[in-house]
């Protein structure tokens, strides 16, 4: 199922611009949705969402337009969304939780519905918990019952929205692994600005800046576009940091010496080694100042 | 290519019906509900057993017009208990950040309202239920132990503290939506003394009219019970009391959804 985004806009009370001319096509499978705090992210997946609406532009999700109320409506029944400000009622356990938002989705058959609680619950690892109120849950396992939650109608469209802020590393871990797995015949949105979290699972991304879709494409795309200009420079202690066009990704103490992971234009300096890009190193590049329009323009976008 | 599917239509009575049964569990589960309660029928208990002439003319009385009498003497307080506990049943959607989950669901959100209104209020009653059911067991206890008019019991509380309640509940549940709750529950006092427990002419009040939420006008209209400020009551003044009590929660209601739906369409 793809989803069409055309020439939204989003102006808050205020007048802040949220959103500025988003033009952007989301294939099936896991596409992934980069960028810094305040580039819009959270505001693109509530209006894909139908929790809030656009000033402008049209959105489709399938064949159903999200501009009506009857789209909206469709769209509701197909979707499964995880909220960056994911809330629950604390009083509720969690197969409570599920049962009710289950009869929410639409799930009114008192048996499946007892049954997909039951399978959800056993896919997240929280069956053993499941009575017990999600008060006394830890983060990661709220988080758990939230993407149950999202996955109860068996949805076609899933949209995730920070799915791992402030998880340990294996909470994480577990989380991308799930995330990955739900690919396949369902598309599925993943808003982050952790890349890692992208790069483990997402062959196709799309980069945010400052309201406006920068990047869209295959993240192949976005790493051969940034090879040539990784770099690995090693200073000793009382040496400066490196200079010039550059921006520090890491820096490694190697007990004589520091070893800085870089971007950009390294100049005559001697030892400065090219290395392979990741994502990291690529999403750095390219949201330099000028980089992203520059790259932008030399790669292939999504169709308008 | 985009396949087309059929959808079947979200079930919006389940939706409704799986609302008002969590949300009575939520609101049951409160302790707040029990202690709250609890506090406020001793202090009207103290108040009545204190008063002789009270337990004196409810033996007199015929048996419906004694149980009116118990049903007038829950109506005292336990609606201030109720209204405080209904303040935050709406606005903790916003406060818990439930509301982004909630609104993305297929569900309408005034079959949600209504599940969430049934199933609080009926949990919020359930603590004036019983009170009344004690009171309504000590009367017979003291008329000869005549439980077999017991049943009987039902028509005053259905009449006289269940309309009140209901439409109490509903402005408790809404008015939170605009004004901060602490304070609606500060006017919600003043406005049920003034309202409902004070007559002093020539100082307006809602007391002695058909607005009046106490159920006195159904004790004395329905029941032949001695309400004090309401000499005489038809049986179709009572019945217009309650009509206007239920239109009015109604209306509150119906205002809540129209205003969540603007809300959310101004963000």
């Amino acid at each position: 199922m793809n989803v069409t985004i055309t020439d939204l806009h989003k102006v808050y009370r205020g007048g802040v611009r949220a959103l500025n001319d988003v033009q952007l096509t989301i294939p099936n499978g896991m596409f992934g949705l980069l960028g810094p705090n305040g580039a819009g992210k959270t505001t693109l997946m509530r209006i894909l969402a139908g929790i809030l609406r656009p000033t402008s532009g049209d959105v489709r999700v399938g064949e159903y337009d999200g501009a009506t109320g009857q789209g909206q409506q469709a769209i509701k029944r197909i979707l499964g969304y995880l909220p960056q400000d994911l809330g629950m009622y604390p009083d509720l356990s969690a197969r409570e939780f599920l049962d009710y938002f289950g009869l929410l989705k639409g799930l009114d058959d008192r048996r499946s519905r007892h049954e997909r609680v039951e399978s959800l619950l056993a896919m997240v690892a929280l069956t053993d918990v499941a009575s017990r109120k999600i008060k006394t849950f830890s983060g990661g396992m709220k988080r758990r019952v939230g993407i149950a939650q999202a996955l109860l109608n068996d949805p076609r469209l899933l949209i995730v929205d920070e799915p791992t802020a402030g998880l340990d590393p294996e909470e994480r871990i577990r989380f991308r692994n799930l995330l990955a797995d739900l690919g396949g015949d369902r598309t599925v949105l993943l808003s982050t600005h952790i890349v890692e979290d992208i790069a483990q699972t997402c062959q196709r991304l799309a980069i945010m800046k400052s309201g406006r879709v920068v990047f869209a494409g295959a993240t192949d795309e976005l790493l051969r576009a940034t090879r040539g200009h990784v770099w690995l420079l090693t200073t000793p202690h009382t040496g400066a940091r490196p200079q010039g066009d550059l921006a520090i990704i890491s820096t490694l103490n190697t007990g004589s010496g520091a070893q800085y992971r870089v971007v950009g234009e390294p100049g005559p300096q001697s030892g400065a080694i090219p290395a392979e890009p990741s994502l990291e190193d690529a999403y750095m590049w390219f949201m330099r100042d000028g980089q992203g329009d520059a790259l932008a323009s030399s790669m292939t976008m999504s169709a308008r | 290519m985009n396949q087309p599917v059929t959808l079947r239509p979200v079930n919006q009575r389940a939706a409704f019906w799986g609302a008002t049964k969590y949300e009575f569990w939520m609101q049951a589960r409160r302790p707040a509900l029990w202690i709250g309660s609890f506090v406020v029928a001793a202090l009207t208990a103290l108040i009545i057993l204190s008063t002789p002439t009270l337990t004196h003319d409810s033996q007199r009385a015929s048996v419906m017009s004694a149980f009116a009498a118990i049903a007038s003497l829950v109506m005292l307080f336990m609606p201030i208990a109720a209204g405080f506990l209904m303040t935050d049943r709406l606005t903790r959607d916003r406060k818990t950040r439930v509301d982004e989950l909630l609104n993305s669901a297929p569900a309408s959100s005034g079959a949600r309202l209504l599940g969430k209104y049934l199933g609080a209020v009926v949990a919020t009653v359930t603590p004036t239920l019983l009170f009344y059911l004690i009171g309504v067991g000590y009367l017979l206890a003291l008329r000869g132990r005549d439980f077999a008019a017991l049943p009987l019991a039902l028509a005053p509380f259905v009449a006289i503290i269940l309309p009140g309640m209901l439409f109490i509940a509903a402005f408790s549940l809404v008015c939170p939506l605009v004004i901060w709750g602490p304070l609606y529950q500060f006017l919600f006092l003043g406005y049920w003394f003034w309202g409902n427990l004070v007559y002093l002419p020539p100082l307006p009040t809602l007391n002695g009219t058909l607005l009046t939420a106490d159920g006195n006008y159904a004790a004395v209209g329905y029941f032949g019970s001695d309400s004090g400020v309401i000499a005489h009551a038809t049986a179709a003044q009572a019945s217009a009391s309650i009509a206007l009590l239920l239109g009015f929660g109604a209306l509150a209601l119906l205002a809540a959804w129209g205003y969540q739906r603007w809300r959310l369409a101004r963000q």
